[in-house]
């Protein structure tokens, strides 16, 4: 079947093709839901290296999406159900031979396989109408539970990715810094899953009031106890100063995680860790466990509540100006916490 | 209920010297008729689809629709020696599902295997308002009008004039009794639904359609079509 698919050939540009979709002993879904996540903004606005967007482009953007399955000759899925878009793939026939042996230790996992491929960085991403795949890069999903909610599983089974780096039996005072997106979603994740208590820090009070369960406050005036659990969602240009002063507020051989990206390095307090003993941990992508995971909490109600102030619009793609619309309200989007919707 | 009707009888007369028509050829070692077909399988709006293709084909095509599990193809009749003939046996072939006059028709080419989902759809929610739609692309050449083929006659304002493409969508029971008006009055010969329509006093609307969705007429439509593929299958290194 010919399908229409949009690519990202230049920075700023979006094109309109068109593809053979081989569905042939896969399952076959059609996109219901799509967002844009700041990996896919920065391959839109060219803001990496030239050398990595020459090899890039041109490339289908998105990976956060669900869908509804259409065909499955695998029988593993029923036409209808609703399914949850895996965007990272592991060739598994590599792992006997391959040196990273600790992407078996379930805290790490094997999202961070060097030979993995990942829908809209290594590999085309979900920017199409239909979508074919093997039946394990799909998680069905409760029908009941609103596509526009279902799409922002991606990210949350990144934040349980993260979660699962935190030790939950030592971790007493956990901080979480950020007031953006990622930031609300490892907050719903430690809220609405692990039901624990959190400090958020963050500058802008709007963002910080979404944090409705969370104690919230400024680096600068908070003036509590150390904490021994410190999770960083910044990212960008401000992740420096960010871990600068999580190291400044950890207790002795606290734990770091860091999942904000930053395209220039970070100078950080080496002295304080080593004086410290502290851990970083760096997190990113998420298992088909995480997905799973996040698919049967999205069955909660309090849970899709606290998520649908995130759903700013859903735009129906009837040409490719809806798509370059929804990448400029995201991207312009400096103030609220949540993405701009697309379907099909 | 709507169902789609595809029709696959023409001979390709206008492909050169391919062995077979058109819609038989092979893209991605899949014919351009079971490309087409599949869009309308997926389509959730189509609950059933009849395709109408020379007679010779038609156990080629059954075999075609178990072998791709195109499993919303209730039936595959013989074409006619034209299109009007063509589909009024796809709508005799549509008859026997036990079709209600409101239910909706979409009749497409075979050979448009690049119609979008959002035509199809725009199409039947048209079609439930007003009954009959046509789908059209602006013309953005001028037409130009000869007698003779040497010298203009007219040029008509392009502003007031379209290009047909197909999904041509009616109530059953609009495009049945302007097919068997034009039998009762001997006319076999009509190349298009929407003038047949008409001719029976009822008014064809507007959808938009799209650039995509050309019909591959001659060796060059197949060309820019296999070109179109080629360009979509560049992938990151």
């Amino acid at each position: 079947m010919f399908v229409v698919t949009y690519k990202v050939t230049a920075p700023g540009v979006l094109e309109e093709f068109v593809e053979n979709l081989d569905a042939e002993n896969k399952v076959l879904v059609s996109v219901d839901r799509m967002a844009i996540c700041k990996a896919d903004i920065r391959y839109f606005l060219g803001t990496r290296d030239k050398y990595i967007l020459d090899h890039k482009y041109p490339l289908t953007p998105i990976h956060e999406a669900v869908g509804t399955v259409v065909k499955d000759p695998t029988h593993t899925f029923k036409v209808g159900d609703k399914v949850i878009l895996i965007p990272n793939s592991i060739d598994e026939s590599l792992c006997p031979t391959c040196p990273n042996r600790r992407c078996f230790e379930s805290e790490l996992g094997n999202n961070y396989c060097p030979y993995a491929t990942f829908r809209s960085s290594n590999a085309d991403g979900f920017l199409k109408n239909f979508y074919a795949c093997d039946p394990t890069l799909l998680v069905k999903y409760d029908s009941k539970v609103s596509p526009d909610i279902a799409v922002y599983s991606e990210l949350l089974s990144v934040a349980q990715a993260a979660c699962r780096r935190i030790n939950f039996a030592k971790a007493k005072n956990i901080a979480l810094f950020g007031d953006g997106i990622m930031a609300y979603v490892v907050y719903l994740v430690l809220t609405y899953i692990y039901h624990v208590e959190i400090t958020v820090f963050g500058i802008s009070q709007d963002k910080l009031a979404m944090f409705k369960n969370a104690t919230t406050t400024t680096y600068t005036a908070y003036n509590g106890p150390l904490f021994d659990t410190l999770i960083e969602c910044v990212g960008g240009q401000f992740s420096e100063n960010a871990i600068n002063q999580m190291i400044d507020i950890s207790q002795v051989g606290a734990d770091l995680i860091l999942m904000g990206v930053s395209e220039s390095g970070a100078n950080i307090n080496t002295r304080k860790i080593l004086e410290k003993g502290l851990s970083l941990k760096g997190v990113t992508r998420s298992t088909r466990e995480d997905f799973e995971k996040i698919s049967k909490a999205l069955e909660n109600e309090s849970l899709q509540k606290a998520i649908q102030p995130m759903v700013l619009s859903v735009t129906k793609i009837k040409s490719i100006n809806d798509i370059y619309h929804c990448y400029e309200e995201d991207i312009n989007n400096k103030t609220i916490i949540g993405k701009n919707i697309m379907s099909f | 209920m709507n169902i789609a009707l595809i029709l696959a009888a023409g001979t390709g007369s206008r492909m050169g010297n391919a062995d077979k028509p058109k819609q038989f050829l092979n893209v991605y070692n899949k014919p351009l008729l079971v490309h087409t077909v599949e869009i309308f399988e997926v389509n959730d709006d189509i609950e059933q689809i009849v395709i109408v293709t020379n007679k010779e084909y038609i156990d080629q095509v059954k075999v075609w629709c178990k072998q791709y599990d195109l499993t919303k193809v209730k039936n595959v009749v013989a074409g006619g020696d034209s299109r009007q003939i063509s589909v009024y046996n796809g709508l005799k072939g549509i008859e026997v599902s036990k079709v209600k006059d409101d239910d909706i028709i979409v009749i497409h080419d075979a050979a448009r295997p690049l119609v979008s989902q959002a035509i199809i759809k725009n199409n039947i929610e048209a079609c439930k308002l007003y009954g009959a739609v046509d789908t059209v692309m602006p013309a953005s050449d001028t037409i130009i009008r000869s007698i003779d083929k040497r010298v203009i006659k007219e040029i008509q304002n392009r502003s007031e004039l379209f290009q047909g493409q197909t999904p041509q969508t009616f109530k059953f029971g609009i495009i049945k009794k302007a097919h068997e008006e034009a039998k009762k009055n001997n006319d076999t010969n009509t190349t298009d639904d929407c003038k047949l329509v008409i001719k029976s006093g009822v008014s064809v609307y507007l959808v938009q359609g799209s650039r995509l969705n050309f019909k591959i007429t001659t060796f060059d439509d197949l060309m820019i079509l296999k070109a179109l593929l080629k360009i979509g299958k560049s992938e990151v290194l």
